[in-house]
């Protein structure tokens, strides 16, 4: 790749990431319900416990019969242009959702936008972030964490996981 | 919930969930998590080596559950068609099951490696994406492709006719009509129009124009509305004698899908040409 590709590839990494951000913003869909110091915690009204079937419902419609096992959303527009894929894990005693993966792919710039919502929406403060991403433990059990990864050549994953 | 008894180093108090899917949901061969070894009750010492223990465990799962995605892209590679590889099955992301008693420490130790899980998964479930756009026809920006066609033509006094078959699959016919232009078949059974003037002909389809040619010598260039070719070909005389000229004909080049403006959108906006959904 010449010099003149990469810095075109960087300018247009900015242009997107600057842009009027027309996709949509999470923090109008994610909700934290603190109950008697239970938390749980909504993205469209879908949260651990939801039925597998209902949240399909709310996210999808018509499934890929490929991915119905493992996915709700799959490469879904998002924030600042981020592709997202909303994996989950689900309990078959229950026939709930045990766990929701939100998996954001895009540029740095975009990614750190997306995070800084995240953290925004979920309410973290300072003591729960780090370098690489945040952790949110009530002193039972994990609530949420997020990790942040990036590759050399400025592609960026932000990885949001909801255990309650 | 299932629940397995296990005998450990530090005493038969292992208490840890089974997996335990639905076998006709998820077509798995991946047989879950190690059983976790107890962490409460126990001395420090004791505590951290069999948390260590545990993580390591937890480690030989995940490398468990990538070989199992790692056989289920193979099987994917080898299918010849997008049904197959919908009908070999579909992976799920695994239930994570929590060291009972652990503190926040001990659990970013194997929310750390769950994660991976997470990340293999996904990975896998992109790579198998991309095996059913090849095998359904849904090509990628730039993709190239070989293209060679042979062919026979049959010259009258009235006009011409050919009969053709290409790499890209299938039979394609055309005659030329005394008026002009060139009526054919293509190989996916749609009708076109050809009208050529000098060393350019332009290819109609039913509502639009399907390709712009030019030819200069042995040489062509074709563009058309996602893709664009260029190579080189002729024909040689099989026989001539009146009223009828056979001759063959061959052309090898290469075709390159052109990046529409759809997909510079996703590609700046990060999505994948593949995103298409069944």
């Amino acid at each position: 790749m010449n010099r003149m590709s990469v810095v075109a590839v960087l300018l247009s990494s900015f242009a997107v990431a600057c842009a009027p951000d027309e996709h949509g913003d999470l923090r109008s869909r994610v909700s934290v319900q603190r109950d008697a110091g239970e938390t749980r915690i909504t993205f469209s009204g879908v949260g651990v416990g939801t039925g597998v079937e209902d949240a399909q419902r709310a996210f999808a419609g018509a499934l890929d019969p490929m991915l119905s096992g493992s996915v709700l959303v799959w490469q879904e527009e998002a924030d600042y242009g981020t592709r997202l894929d909303l994996l989950y894990s689900f309990d078959p005693d229950a026939g709930t959702i045990a766990q929701l993966v939100f998996v954001y792919t895009g540029n740095r710039v975009a990614i750190g936008k997306v995070h800084e919502r995240w953290i925004e929406a979920l309410g973290l403060g300072p003591d729960a972030c780090g370098d690489r991403g945040c952790y949110w433990d009530d002193g039972e059990a994990r609530v949420a964490s997020t990790r942040r990864d990036t590759t050399w050549y400025g592609k960026a994953t932000l990885t949001v996981t909801l255990d309650r | 919930m299932s629940r397995v008894q296990g005998g450990s180093p530090f005493g038969p108090s292992v208490v840890a969930e089974r997996s335990s899917y639905d076998p006709a949901v998820t077509d798995l061969l991946w047989h879950g998590w190690l059983p976790f070894f107890r962490i409460e009750g126990r001395t420090p010492d004791e505590r951290a080596r069999a948390h260590g223990v545990n993580v390591a465990n937890r480690r030989l799962g995940v490398e468990a559950y990538a070989g199992f995605l790692d056989r289920w892209v193979k099987a994917a590679r080898g299918c010849s068609t997008e049904d197959e590889v919908i009908a070999l099955g579909r992976p799920v992301l695994p239930r994570f099951p929590k060291e009972p008693g652990a503190r926040e420490s001990e659990r970013k130790d194997l929310d750390a490696v769950d994660e991976d899980c997470t990340h293999l998964l996904r990975e896998a479930l992109g790579e198998v994406g991309r095996i059913r756009a090849r095998l359904a026809d849904r090509r990628a920006p730039l993709d190239v492709r070989l293209e060679a066609r042979v062919g026979l033509k049959v010259e009258t006094g009235t006009g011409s006719c050919s009969l053709g078959a290409s790499l890209a699959g299938g039979v394609e016919a055309g005659c030329r009509a005394p008026a002009g232009g060139v009526v054919g078949l293509g190989r996916d059974g749609t009708a076109s129009r050809t009208i050529a003037a000098g060393p350019a002909s332009v290819t109609f389809g039913a509502d639009r124009i399907e390709s712009v040619e030019l030819s200069h010598g042995p040489a062509y260039v074709r563009s058309g509305a996602d893709v664009a070719a260029a190579g080189i070909g002729g024909q040689r005389a099989l026989g001539a004698g009146r009223p009828v000229k056979v001759s063959a004909e061959a052309r090898v080049g290469v075709e390159v899908q052109l990046l529409d403006a759809e997909t510079v959108r996703r590609a700046l906006s990060n999505e994948d040409f593949w995103a298409k959904k069944r």
